[in-house]
């Protein structure tokens, strides 16, 4: 039942030991590569993207964006095995260079303004289930050490792995993951006490 | 200063021992410290209460955030073809200055053409169907189907096969109840117009019954069963304390008879009211069992008798058809009323094994909405001068009950797996004509914003919302009262939800829909429904990705079915069994 484009990267899903990629660019080779890599990581590499930006489509098109690169930098990635990083790596720096550019894009709550939409019910649904003191609380926290929490917690990618995706040394990488639960746990801190605010501030002078 | 301080290579290069606990606790998550360090820390733990609070607070923290890997989203169906356009573009833009190179694609065709192709097939199941595929993407499966050179084939009668679960109902058979479990592990696709029956492929006889109306059940709980006559009794009945008979195995594509009678495994007992009748039996007091083989005595067990029915409250009419067991099957709650109409409702709990369900509320005016983990959800009723209000409360396992002033107006309310949405009624009550209860008045059938606290907040009062209740709840309303009974279940994962709203005129039968929750957004696509409105007794299940219903007879006399939709990341698909009167098990 299974075949075709990714039936046949079923079929090979186990690239360790397989040859390296490495070697001059061709469009050939490099397409094919690609081909097979978003077979196998888009969903995560998608998953990954919109919990950085919070934003479906933009999500998409970060992806898209990744691929491309891929494709590009195809001749870059030294060993298949390390592919998965490599291209958390690429989706990594796709999703920062976004949100450095783009300023105004906030992790949390992503409500539709920054499209200049009113929200709609369904947006304020989703508002609704982003609004988790976590989700809100990861929005707090810097970027990288978000991106590091994700990586390792959600896209359970190993040490090694992790500082291969963020650019950084195996040390770095740990450093900055015990840096972003600390992070964390304040930024939950914080994000209960404007909540209990917010519920005096709503009422005030109301009858308990 | 961070809490976690400077450190160096050595113990002692630490701003503090508290900093360097800390630093330990949270690496530790990540990877085994050494040896030494990690005994060290438990040993600083053991004395030091603030950095183990924080050191729980980062496992909790992990624990979380693990969690959300359950909740993928979903890409666009059309992302490989979004990509591999892209990547052509580049391709071509690359090679644009490369006289001489075959300007052909740098994907294989058949590439572009799956990425083409996955929206024509989940475009003709669109169409052919009235059953969307849900929110998975261009799975493998799909894309594989469409990456031959032909043009797409609608799908043929090839069975979906979806992980093998059972799906239990009770059939009136020879003057008594049965009690059918039919194994689903294939459905049919909706294009397909030869689908197979599916046939039970265990049946138990637990004997005559008077008047059951709806039945719950938990994976090997005992059946609750609810009668629906004016006797006012509820019952339990374990039939894996009956030695079932096997019956044959399903013939795939069977006919749509009824299966074969089993053998009777259990002599029923002996009924005075003729067997099988439904409808009401008599005296207030009188058992839904026609002859209870086991009377609520103190020495009674639900399974003390094999296919015996033990009577865990009498005298009581269950209200509304909201009732549960607990996610672990440890207990069941419901709300009920005397039949006597001497006080309005409250909400009964049975823990299996007890001998009796009793009442946890004595107010009279609480109803049950859901379980919340281990804690029940429901709602009382306040009366703000001369409208009655519904307010929501959680009543803790062992613990007292908690207002929760700030959801607002929210009756019934049925809690999502993870807490954070809720279904449930906003707006006003009034009081039912035909008994001491409470009923829907103006406002609409909502799925909002939900939050609740496992500890009363002594030093603030939670406030309720303000004017605009819909907008600080976020609420989205699914449909608009005045509703006279509706039912509501959540699946495991909380990406699908089910919702049943009774008729009008005979709340015995009402319509079904069932709605993609998006796993990451919350988002409900309450335009495009998988399924929606689709004719439905009262009753239904939803789990492990499937939806099971009993079909009210037809107007030309057709008898009921019960009727399975289940789903893969693939696509839907239905089967429905054999011809009978059923009640579906919840």
């Amino acid at each position: 039942m299974v075949g075709g484009l990714y039936g046949e990267l079923g079929a090979s899903r186990d690239w360790a030991g397989s040859p390296a990629v490495s070697g001059a660019w061709d469009r050939e080779s490099a397409g094919s590569f690609v081909e097979q890599l978003f077979g196998r990581h888009h969903g995560e590499i998608y998953a990954y993207l919109i919990r950085m930006v919070r934003d479906p489509e933009l999500a998409a098109d970060l992806t898209q964006d990744a691929f491309v690169k891929a494709y590009r930098a195809y001749d870059t990635l030294e060993k298949s095995e390390n592919a998965r990083a490599w291209l958390y790596q690429i989706a990594h720096r796709v999703a920062l260079d976004h949100i450095r550019r783009q300023k105004i894009v906030r992790f949390m709550p992503w409500t539709g303004e920054s499209r200049g939409a009113a929200p709609s019910a369904e947006h304020l649904v989703m508002d609704a289930r982003l609004s988790s003191d976590l989700q809100r609380a990861l929005g707090r926290i810097p970027e990288r050490q978000r991106a590091a929490l994700l990586l390792a917690e959600l896209h359970d990618l190993t040490g090694l792995e992790l500082a291969a995706a963020l650019g950084v040394s195996h040390v770095a990488a740990r450093a900055l993951l015990t840096r972003a639960r600390e992070s964390l746990r304040q930024a939950l801190a914080v994000e209960r006490a404007a909540q209990s605010d917010a519920g005096l501030a709503a009422r005030p002078g109301e009858e308990r | 200063m961070s809490i976690l301080g400077g450190r160096g290579g050595r113990p002692d290069d630490w701003e503090s021992q508290h900093a360097r606990a800390r630093t330990r606790a949270a690496e530790r998550l990540a990877a085994p410290l050494d040896p030494d360090e990690a005994a060290w820390l438990d040993d600083h733990l053991g004395g030091c209460a603030e950095c183990t609070e924080i050191a729980d607070e980062y496992a909790a923290q992990r624990l979380h955030l693990r969690a959300l890997r359950d909740r993928q989203p979903a890409p666009p169906r059309d992302l490989w073809a979004r990509t591999a356009a892209a990547i052509e573009r580049e391709s071509q833009r690359r090679s644009s200055g490369s006289a001489g190179l075959l300007r052909r694609s740098v994907l294989a065709p058949t590439a572009i053409l799956a990425g083409a192709l996955v929206v024509a097939v989940v475009y003709g199941s669109l169409t052919s169907s009235q059953l969307p595929i849900g929110p998975a993407t261009a799975t493998p499966g799909v894309a594989v189907a469409s990456t031959s050179a032909t043009p797409p084939a609608p799908a043929g009668p090839t069975p979906l096969a979806v992980a093998p679960r059972d799906v239990a109902y009770i059939s009136v058979e020879d003057g008594g109840y049965r009690v059918n479990t039919t194994r689903v592990d294939e459905v049919c696709p909706p294009e397909s117009t030869s689908c197979a029956t599916s046939e039970p492929i265990e049946t138990v006889d637990i004997g005559p019954l008077s008047s059951p109306a709806t039945v719950f059940g938990s994976e090997d709980r005992p059946l609750v069963i609810v009668g629906g006559g004016a006797g006012g009794s509820v019952v339990v009945v374990d039939p894996d304390q009956v030695v079932p008979e096997p019956t044959e195995p399903p013939v795939s594509n069977a006919p749509s008879t009824p299966s074969p009678a089993a053998t009777p495994t259990s002599p029923p007992p002996a009924s005075s009211a003729p067997p099988g009748t439904p409808g009401p039996t008599g005296s207030p007091s009188q058992s839904p069992l026609a002859t209870p083989t086991t009377g609520p005595s103190a020495s009674a067990s639900p399974s003390a008798e094999p296919g015996g029915a033990v009577e865990i409250a009498r005298d009581v009419r269950v209200v509304d058809t909201t009732a549960a067991y607990a996610p672990d099957g440890s207990a069941f709650a419901f709300t009920a009323v005397p039949t006597d109409g001497s006080h309005g409702p409250d909400i009964y709990l049975w823990t299996v094994g007890d001998e009796e369900a009793h009442p946890i509320t004595t107010d009279h005016r609480s109803v049950f909405g859901s379980w919340s983990g281990d804690a029940i959800v429901g709602s009382t009723v306040r009366l703000a001068g001369d409208v009655h209000e519904p307010v929501a409360f959680v009543l803790p396992s062992g613990g007292e009950r908690i207002l929760l002033p700030e959801t607002g107006l929210a009756w019934r309310p049925v809690v999502d797996p993870t807490g954070s949405a809720a279904v449930y009624w906003s707006g006003t009550l009034t009081r039912t004509d035909d008994g001491p209860g409470w009923t829907t008045a103006g406002g609409s059938l909502v799925i909002g914003r939900w939050s609740e606290r496992s500890e009363p907040s002594p030093d603030v009062e939670p406030t309720p919302p303000g004017d605009d209740q819909s907008k600080e709840r976020a609420e989205t309303t699914i449909a608009v009262g005045p509703i006279r009974d509706w039912d509501v279940r959540w699946d495991e994962s909380g990406e699908r939800l089910a919702v049943w709203i009774a008729d009008d005129d005979d709340p015995s039968v009402g319509r079904l829909s069932l709605y993609v929750v998006d796993p990451f957004d919350g988002r409900i696509d309450l335009a495009n429904p998988p399924l929606v409105d689709e004719p439905a007794l009262a009753g239904f299940s939803l789990a492990d990705g499937r939806l099971a219903w009993a079909k009210p007879a037809g107007e030309s006399g057709r008898t009921s079915r019960v009727s399975i939709l289940a789903w893969t990341d693939d696509g839907f698909g239905q089967i429905e069994s054999a011809t009978g009167d059923f009640i579906l098990v919840r």
